[in-house]
């Protein structure tokens, strides 16, 4: 049984099904290779950056750097903060919908 | 029924100096780079600033016609007081930067184990460095201040002699012990000045701080220190003191591979203990600042 503390929460938020973006400059975002794989991990859960570490494998510091696009970017949002056992602080982040489209229309 | 009451407490404390060094010690492996690059930029800092500083004086010297350079410096020389402060004082600027450096690994473990990152890279060590490069080097020099007064006293005592020149006695052994129990009080008492400034920000705050962890936690912060000083602090001592009186290769190479443990996995272990202290103890905490203004607004 966790014995996880929450010391800040936004659960409660709902989470659309569906995000449409036609803003071209998020698409290259959304595209990016490693931020559309973190961006996949964080569909159905919100995950830590040491459980994005993993799960796909890349430096905590370039997950970092990626989330912190992702976030300025509003694609991605902190969805809680707990501590653990010993009171470590731990992040969680959570993609701002379940699944994303992109739609673009010229002109 | 009191015996068992009192082995559980033991034993509650020993698991929970158990739970420091194993959170420490998985802390410094997830992020041993950032740990090992802090103490290598540290150490290469104090080497340049010393090289710096003295080519600068001995620059200055040899344009002061009135003065050669070997003079200043020399032992019999008419300035040898006036290079004696100029030297102490490019150490004291050299090991200022080196500790400020050094004393980065306490925001390294913040990142780690406060932030909610639960990660922490080499280049935030410069972050710290800018934002308590005053601060860290003076809670350093007062927690030193036990060592360089008996280190003072020897000196006095014995004339600027070397060291390996004064005698064994039990005289000397019994000094040297009691320096080491009244540092390690000193120690137990400041040593979460550290961990506490780098969350607060304040430094009259860090100090009571850590006197109230110790205070409410007495028993669990003396386990976990005693025990991390009988791992790096104990052995390097008595090591150092032998290679210094016994002039002996095998005692020095001893020494030296000691001191790099101490230095590379004894530095970091400290500022995450001392963190992890910190975040787990139960003790009447100050509210950060942010925390304070957000709450007053």
């Amino acid at each position: 049984m966790s014995k996880n503390t929450k010391i800040n929460s936004t659960e409660k938020q709902e989470i659309p099904d569906e995000l449409i973006i036609t803003d071209s400059s998020l698409v290259l975002i959304v595209l990016h290779d490693k931020k559309k794989l973190i961006l996949e991990q964080l569909l159905e859960k919100d995950m830590t950056i040491q459980d994005l570490r993993q799960s796909i494998g890349l430096n905590p510091g370039t997950i970092k750097r990626h989330l912190d696009d992702l976030k300025k970017n509003n694609l991605v949002f902190e969805s809680r903060i707990e501590k653990n056992d010993y009171n470590i602080t731990m992040k969680y982040y959570r993609a701002v919908a379940r699944s994303f489209k992109i739609r673009i229309q010229i002109p | 029924m009191q015996t068992n009451t009192k082995s559980n407490q033991k034993s509650s404390t020993f698991s929970e100096t158990k739970m420091d060094f194993k959170i420490a010690w998985q802390s410094l492996k997830g992020n041993y780079k950032a740990f090992i690059g802090t103490v290598i930029f540290a150490g290469l800092a104090l080497f340049i600033t010393l090289i710096t500083l003295t080519s600068i004086l001995i620059l200055i010297v040899a344009l002061i016609p009135t003065i050669s350079v070997d003079e200043f410096f020399g032992k019999f020389s008419n300035n040898f007081g006036l290079s004696r402060i100029f030297r102490i004082l490019i150490g004291l600027i050299a090991i200022s930067i080196f500790y400020a450096f050094l004393n980065s690994q306490h925001g390294l473990a913040y990142d780690i184990m406060s932030s909610g990152e639960m990660f922490t890279e080499f280049k935030n060590s410069f972050a710290y460095f800018k934002k308590y490069w005053w601060q860290y080097p003076l809670l350093t020099f007062f927690l030193m201040i036990i060592n360089t007064l008996f280190s003072l006293g020897y000196r006095f005592e014995n004339s600027g002699s070397h060291i390996h020149n004064y005698p064994i006695n039990i005289i000397q052994i019994s000094l040297n012990i009691g320096e080491l129990i009244l540092f390690f009080i000193w120690f137990l008492l400041f040593i979460h000045t550290f961990p506490s400034l780098t969350s607060q920000g304040s430094f009259k705050r860090s100090y009571t701080e850590s006197l109230r962890i110790i205070k409410s936690n007495p028993k669990r912060v003396i386990s976990t220190w005693g025990t991390f000083f009988m791992i790096f602090v104990i052995p390097l001592i008595t090591l150092g003191f032998f290679a210094e009186h016994f002039i002996n290769l095998y005692l020095a190479i001893a020494f030296g591979i000691d001191f790099i443990f101490v230095i590379f996995i004894g530095f970091p272990m400290l500022s995450l203990l001392a963190r992890g202290i910190y975040n787990n103890v139960e003790f009447q905490r100050f509210k950060p600042d942010l925390e304070e203004k957000i709450e007053g607004n």
